[in-house]
């Protein structure tokens, strides 16, 4: 059988680039939102802070919602996106990101305002279950919905919905890690956070390396990817803004923190700036997994 | 049951672009919008170094990516093969477009036009059939297919019942029929001449095929 290659192209309509300016680029902070505030939810259940709560509700209404829709061509039709739960990842998110919103709203009240139909324990820990779950969901479906692209084979990797979660919580305890500077939580002190950062931070770079040295292993158009991202222009973005900004750098300065030991409230200018190049990284990280998309060539 | 599919002769295939102008024409696509287009290739290495025109189009699969992944449901598999988008159901999300192997559809971001000032009749009756915000892509000239029917015409046999693309083709390197009857020009040609689909590795079970340009 003949074999018709074909130049390898990338994927053109999740860039951030478009005919629509603005709007077709607004895709990338949706996901950047849809990670980090689960995470930032998920993080704040484990040490029950409540503004964290909050912040990732409002961070998912607009960062994720708002900007998702006005990404869409046809943004009244929204909802529309429930009628297909059975094979299409949009609409399972869809779904995640309501159940997001409703169990984390209710929980959040729950803990804020002592309402008696919130108060029962019984109902309490329902709520901060099903808040908790439909948070992993939400942000590890991304990773799913890239995951089955079969015509883009960088993108089809069981690492790619574990990477979303991680990467979520990652900048969801460097977002609380932030908050917690406005917003302190009496008898919880920032160390505890920037350890739990210190953990997820390494498991994230030992998966986001592993991930890349296996796509470079393979030819064809993941290599090609991994090219994109390597070598080029575009590595500026990549290997500057994601991975040296974004976690390698971080990981050295929370490494020097915990090695020395550097006293949390006399450094903890250094960790915030640490965090906030965490949260760039993220933000680098998936514009760069975005823009890596090759198509295989027919053949 | 019949299924609609396409057979396209790489033999025969001189790149004159007939289809994509005749398609771009009947239903009215403006810039940047293309239902179907030929692409050349190189193929081999020297001395044995051919070129290729591959006409391409969306490949109805029968097993299409486009409908697992679209979220509202527009996308569409007719009990003929022929998969469709209705866009009074598309949100515009792309992910169609994304997950696409063949790169077959094309969104409609903006309005644009290829002539300043106001639209013909042709243009204002043809333009207006599209939704801008949503996707685009080939039907197999689904309504000609329904109205040929529907007159008792066959289609791939009269012109009038059979996709515009298949019938414009100056060089004859496109046929069309029902893939599910033995009997068919186009399941004779698959059969003889070896058919083949485009990136079988993915179980896509394309319905459109090709004919190599050597036995």
């Amino acid at each position: 059988m003949i074999k018709i290659e074909r130049q390898f192209i990338f994927q053109q309509e999740w860039t951030g680039k478009g005919e629509r300016g603005i709007r077709d680029f607004l895709l990338i902070p949706a996901i950047f939102f849809g990670a980090i505030c689960p995470g930032l939810f998920i993080s704040s259940l484990v040490s029950n802070y409540v503004p964290g709560y909050w912040a990732a509700l409002a961070l998912n209404f607009g960062g994720y919602g708002i900007t998702h829709l006005l990404f869409l061509g046809k943004m009244e039709r929204f909802w529309r996106a429930v009628l297909n739960v059975r094979t299409s990842w949009i609409s399972r998110g869809f779904v995640f990101n309501a159940m997001f919103s409703l169990f984390g709203l209710l929980y959040a009240l729950a803990e804020t305002a002592p309402l008696p139909v919130l108060s029962d324990p019984a109902v309490k820990t329902l709520l901060k279950l099903m808040s908790a779950v439909s948070a992993v969901l939400f942000a590890a479906y991304p990773g799913f919905m890239l995951s089955i692209v079969k015509a883009i084979p960088f993108w089809r990797s069981l690492l790619e919905p574990v990477l979303f979660f991680l990467q979520g919580v990652m900048g969801g305890l460097a977002l609380q890690l932030l908050l917690m500077s406005f917003m302190p939580m009496p008898g919880y002190a920032g160390d505890i956070v920037i350890k739990a950062n210190f953990v997820i931070l390494q498991v994230v770079l030992l998966l986001f390396m592993s991930a890349l040295i296996i796509k470079a292993m393979h030819g064809g158009a993941e290599k090609t990817s991994v090219a994109f991202l390597t070598t080029g222009n575009f590595s500026r973005v990549f290997l500057g803004g994601a991975l040296v900004t974004g976690l390698v750098a971080p990981l050295f300065i929370l490494t020097a923190g915990i090695l020395l030991p550097l006293d949390f409230d006399a450094y903890s200018y250094i960790y915030y700036l640490a965090m906030i190049a965490e949260l760039a990284g993220i933000y680098a990280g998936k514009y760069s997994v975005l823009r890596a998309g090759a198509y295989s060539p027919l053949r | 049951m019949k299924r609609w599919g396409m057979v396209i002769d790489l033999k025969k295939c001189t790149g004159c672009q007939t289809c994509t102008l005749a398609c771009k024409v009947y239903h009215g696509l403006g810039p940047g919008v293309t239902r179907c287009r030929v692409v050349e290739q190189e193929v081999g290495g020297f001395p044995a170094v051919e070129r290729l025109l591959i006409s391409l189009r969306c490949m109805h699969c029968n097993e299409p990516e486009c409908m697992k992944a679209c979220p509202t449901g527009a996308t569409k598999k007719r009990s003929d093969g022929i998969i469709t988008v209705d866009q009074d159901e598309c949100m515009g999300c792309r992910y169609c477009a994304l997950v696409c192997p063949y790169q077959a559809r094309t969104f409609l971001g903006i309005e644009k036009r290829y002539f300043s000032g106001d639209d013909n009749i042709w243009e204002s009756l043809r333009y207006g059939e599209h939704q801008v915000g949503t996707v685009e892509k080939c039907d197999f000239c689904h309504k000609r297919i329904d109205e040929g029917i529907a007159k008792g015409l066959e289609p791939g046999k009269d012109p009038a019942a059979t996709p515009l693309c298949v019938v414009a083709c100056i060089g004859k390197a496109l046929y069309f029929g029902d893939l599910n009857d033995p009997g068919s020009s186009v399941s004779g040609l698959i059969r003889e001449r070896k058919g083949f689909t485009l990136k079988q590795e993915l179980n896509t079970e394309p319905s459109v095929y090709y004919l190599p340009r050597r036995r």
